[in-house]
């Protein structure tokens, strides 16, 4: 990717890019830090499987550097808060279903973190996440069901109705 | 019209990809002002933060920190003599000193140590280098009226940094743009310390520690006011 590449790339998504790194984050500043992460693993990650999904394919790349950030050790107790945050419109939950949700979030690994966001938070389905990210249906459900098993025994767990 | 497209797609949409709820926009009022203010918010992300500064700091990331540091690493030699010259040293009580901690503020391409009189401003990066007198245990917290105090060095920690005796250089963050009064406490330890120990006796004001055997230094960040 040129700098000129670059250039239209942050111009045209930097602001949803960081809004999106700010939401996992939690603070501005991580976000701008983030957020430049994301444009620079951008420019040496393959493009977009397909044509016109540049916004899904920075939304995946800034998901892997904020969760890479948040499980960096000694950053995780800090934004312990943000996670719960960032599970928020996850299953339009309320706030004891949100911090279920953003321990699910921390309890996984990043590839399912980035499915499970890609699916409950953006609302794509199963087939075009597939599309999009090129992973197999297979591991798509498997990732997707392992999140929502895990939340369900979490919520189990908490005294919630199953 | 209740039935409107997902979030994603209007976001798609507003960015000129091509998406399956341009049909839907062009007869919902709602949603086209939906696109129309992520345009809008789009433009001024970018006029807040000009292309110019956001590739130059992405050249900045792709220089090894090493390289970007040799400078004030060449530097760094005689700063520790001069500071084992001038320090007092031994005695438990508490002392208050600044000379183990510089402050440097990277702006753009320019790097200089922050100085009583400079003035951060928000998306200014802050980095710290402290010359150890002994091994021991650093902890800089930044202290801001109304917010929780949080660590910047370590950064986003819970418990002080172990240093040996020495210069160190320490990783940086950048400013946000806050408005409150802010203050940089720095506590040098001869034990690990707990953030909440440090901050649980806090107030809302500029900080004060004590600690048997510490080095304590509190900096006044004033940030640039438009």
């Amino acid at each position: 990717m040129t700098n000129e590449e670059l250039t239209q790339l942050y111009e045209r998504y930097a602001q949803l890019v960081h809004r999106r790194c700010q939401r996992l984050l939690g603070s501005a500043a991580d976000a701008d830090d983030a957020m430049h992460d994301v444009f620079l693993r951008a420019q040496r990650s393959a493009p977009p499987r397909t044509a016109g999904s540049t916004l899904v394919w920075l939304y995946r790349i800034a998901t892997h550097c904020c969760f890479d950030r948040l499980r960096s050790g000694a950053r995780a107790a800090r934004h312990q808060r943000t996670l719960d945050d960032a599970g928020a419109p996850v299953l339009n939950a309320d706030a004891d279903q949100r911090a279920l949700v953003g321990m699910v979030l921390r309890k996984v690994d990043a590839v399912t973190c980035e499915l499970a966001l890609l699916h409950h938070l953006d609302g794509l389905t199963q087939e075009e996440i597939a599309l999009e990210s090129g992973y197999s249906r297979r591991t798509i459900v498997t990732r997707l069901q392992r999140f929502a098993e895990e939340f369900k025994t979490r919520w189990t767990e908490a005294g919630g109705a199953s | 019209m209740t039935d409107h497209p997902r979030r994603l797609e209007l976001e798609r949409l507003a960015m000129g990809e091509p998406s399956a709820a341009q049909a839907h926009v062009a007869r919902c009022a709602e949603c086209a002002a939906t696109v129309a203010e992520l345009q809008q918010a789009a433009r001024a992300f970018v006029a807040r933060r000009p292309t110019q500064g956001f590739l130059e700091e992405l050249e900045r990331r792709r220089v090894p920190w090493w390289r970007r540091w040799w400078p004030v690493l060449g530097l760094v030699p005689v700063a520790a003599a001069a500071l084992v010259l001038v320090l007092p040293r031994g005695g438990d009580e508490v002392r208050l000193k600044g000379g183990g901690l510089q402050i440097f503020v990277t702006r753009g391409e320019q790097t200089q140590v922050l100085t009583a009189d400079q003035r951060p401003l928000p998306g200014d990066r802050l980095s710290f280098s402290y010359d150890a007198p002994r091994a021991g245990h650093l902890l800089i917290i930044d202290v801001e009226r109304g917010r929780p105090p949080t660590a910047f060095v370590p950064f986003g920690g819970d418990a002080s940094l172990a240093l040996s005796a020495g210069p160190a250089t320490l990783s940086g963050v950048v400013l946000d743009d806050t408005r409150a009064d802010e203050w940089l406490l720095v506590v040098f330890s001869p034990r690990p310390l707990t953030l909440r120990e440090v901050t649980s006796s806090l107030r809302d004001g500029p900080p004060a520690f004590d600690c048997r055997g510490c080095e304590i230094e509190v900096r006044t960040l004033t940030r640039a006011r438009p």
